[in-house]
């Protein structure tokens, strides 16, 4: 196997699948692993701080709003970690994994799954929302009222202060996994098991399938603007357009970076500049900006890309491996 | 990477399965598994990773009537290789009421599932004492010997040298092809339970030492689930042969539960091998024909109300 060539910036192999990477509002990289450490790294630091936190794998990763870190594990447990205090386990559940952890800086709420229930946490109070099969994806409205949950079928929304509520049904028909709130607050995307989004306009719960992929959906994120959403799942990254009243519908995607054999794995959105990055299945890291075709690759054979994220101020590029690899990267 | 096998447990309730889970447990192999079950309850397992789940099934938008998958398994295979101590095996335990079809199809319609798993067998515990009374009452209980790879006949002790014949007979009619293991108390080899490679194409025949004598069983029983078996001597249009499947299996995929063959295709020396779970087929060519072997044609149905007369012109239609 030939060794993952880095443009330039620092590496590690951490020897666990890299399963997710972001950055705090200070600047502080982390990587989840398979192997259940967090490793956490300063701009100033010299070396990846080891934190030991879950007994099985990480399976969910956010960056916490209040600084440091959320995770939440195959033990069942979620645990905030952060520079200042040691690791401190706000929430478990027995038996289940969490497969999901987001936050809401504007209402001061945390949120995680376990099975076919999401939990808001808001501080030591916990309100749980259970769904008619597994809660496979959650996020937040950009204001922070609302959570939406994605699960078979369709999507159901809450209202986060309510209590004893019935959610608004969004219904399709399918497996849907992973959820997405458009910054507007005017739309709901989800991807699903067949090779597709799906979305819904708020307003009026107006269908939109977006669909063409060669393979499953895994990855997404907004431009900095909040007006394209851009996607995994082919050989070159799938963005759609959120402007006007149809967003996406009756337009053709637009089409970015380099034409890979192997599928583009995970993209991420630079903060600051119309800029995305895609990390693929062969081991390949590019930037590229919108609207200015051509690419600039960061690595090169690095393995399969499972993580990218950038840092808040745009400067580096964290990414990460299912061999374990992980690199900071210059922008 | 290599592919980490999966072996799929099934069995009507009270069959044995938990007790067989508990031996490939608890015995010492020095195998590391994974083992993922509806409410096993408590036990203590040092190296084993015990998964806990609810059976979600759902139904693929892709066109096919029949396709429904494992939701929760797609989840839990994900997340098991995101961990960094891999797995000599997994288990699959479904529960005593399961039509096995999703769980295996979920192998075949998923592509993280497929890059990451293979699956080995579907493996089915059958209660010699109670399973013809089940097969009275229940349509489960066929279903799940229809499609078993292989069959652990348990509590033979509790049963006649004259009555295990019988279940036998009952047994060969809805299956053919799986080889059966008698057990007491689910006693048997690890190794004959895993490592079957039972839906490898290149393994087909060598795997059912009774595929080549493989027949058609009478059909004075009480189920609908039957088998049907289909040879020809002379070479098939490979074309043809083909599309017959494919039309076959889009339009009664839904009652044929596994089919799977060898054929001898007209102008070519590797033979093709395929095998299909309800409407989805996997096929390719796949060796070379030996200089000394006897070259032939033979598919095995195993289903719900098959027409035999239908499918042996259908597929004497293909003779090149």
């Amino acid at each position: 196997m030939s060794e993952p060539r880095l443009r330039d910036g620092r590496s590690w192999n951490f020897n666990a699948p890299v399963v997710a990477c972001t950055f705090d509002g200070e600047g502080v990289a982390a990587f989840a692993l398979g192997d259940g450490t967090l490793r956490t790294i300063s701009p100033s630091a010299h070396a990846p701080q080891t934190n030991e936190l879950h007994k099985g794998a990480i399976l969910s990763l956010a960056a916490h709003h209040t600084g440091g870190f959320l995770t939440g594990g195959d033990d069942g447990r979620v645990v905030h970690t952060s520079q200042t205090e040691p690791p401190r386990e706000i929430a478990s559940v027995k038996g289940r994994w969490i497969e999901n952890v987001t936050t809401s800086a504007e209402t001061d709420l945390v949120a995680y799954t376990a099975s076919k229930t999401a939990t808001i946490l808001h501080g030591s109070q916990a309100t749980t929302l259970t769904h008619p099969s597994t809660a496979a994806g959650v996020c937040f409205d950009p204001k922070g009222r609302r959570i939406a949950v994605a699960h078979y079928d369709g999507a159901s929304l809450w209202w986060v202060k309510a209590t004893d509520q019935q959610p608004k049904m969004l219904q399709w028909k399918g497996s849907h996994l992973g959820v997405t709130w458009s910054p507007d607050g005017r739309f709901l995307v989800t991807t699903m098991q067949e090779n597709a989004l799906h979305g819904w306009r708020l307003d009026d719960a107006a269908d939109m399938r977006m669909s063409g992929y060669p393979s499953k959906v895994k990855s997404f994120a907004w431009d900095r603007r909040g007006k394209m959403l851009f996607t995994s799942g082919s050989t070159r990254v799938i963005g759609w357009s959120f402007t006007g009243r149809n967003g996406p519908m009756g337009r053709e995607p637009m089409e970015m970076g380099p034409e890979r054999e192997d599928f583009v794995q995970v993209v991420a959105t630079h903060p600051k500049a119309d800029m995305i990055a895609a990390g693929t299945a062969d081991g390949a890291v590019w930037l590229e900006s919108i609207g200015d075709p051509g690419a600039e690759f960061l690595l090169l054979d690095g393995g399969k890309i499972t993580a990218l994220a950038f840092s808040p101020d745009g400067s580096h590029l964290a990414l990460g491996t299912e061999d374990g690899y992980a690199a900071l990267a210059p922008v | 990477m290599s592919q980490v096998p999966v072996t799929v447990l099934t069995g009507y309730l009270g069959a044995g399965k938990t007790t067989l889970l508990n031996r490939i447990l608890t015995e010492q192999h020095g195998k590391r598994f994974a083992v993922i079950v509806n409410e096993f309850g408590e036990i203590g397992i040092d190296n084993d990773l015990i998964v806990d789940t609810d059976e979600e099934i759902f139904e693929m938008n892709n066109g096919c009537i029949c396709c429904t998958v494992r939701g929760d398994l797609i989840r839990i295979l994900g997340g098991l290789m995101k961990r960094k101590d891999k797995f000599d095996a997994i288990l699959i335990e479904t529960t005593g009421l399961a039509d096995p079809s999703p769980v295996v199809q979920t192998f075949f319609v998923d592509d993280d599932v497929k890059e990451k798993t293979k699956l080995d067998s579907v493996t089915t515990v059958v209660d010699a004492k109670n399973v013809l009374a089940r097969l009275q009452d229940t349509n489960e209980a066929a279903e799940q010997i229809a499609f078993a790879d292989q069959i652990i006949l348990n509590k033979t002790d509790l049963v006649s040298a004259d009555e295990l014949a019988k279940v036998e007979r009952r047994i060969r009619e809805l299956n053919p092809l799986a080889p059966i293991h008698r057990t007491q108390r689910c006693a048997i080899d690890l190794d004959k339970v895993l490592g079957r490679h039972a839906f490898d194409l290149s393994r087909i025949l060598d795997l059912d030492p009774d595929f080549l004598s493989a027949d058609a069983h009478d059909h004075e029983h009480n189920s609908d689930i039957s088998s049907v078996s289909l040879t020809a001597s002379k070479p098939l249009d490979g074309d043809k042969v083909t599309a017959w499947l494919r039309n076959l299996l889009a339009e009664k995929g839904q009652s044929i539960l596994r089919s799977k063959g060898i054929l001898d295709i007209k102008n070519r020396e590797e033979r093709m091998a395929f095998q299909a779970v309800h409407m989805v087929m996997e096929g390719d060519f796949q060796r070379r024909w030996k200089d000394d072997e006897k070259r032939f044609s033979r598919i095995v149905f195993i289903g719900r109300d098959l027409d035999e007369p239908e499918l042996q012109r259908g597929f004497a239609a293909c003779v090149a």
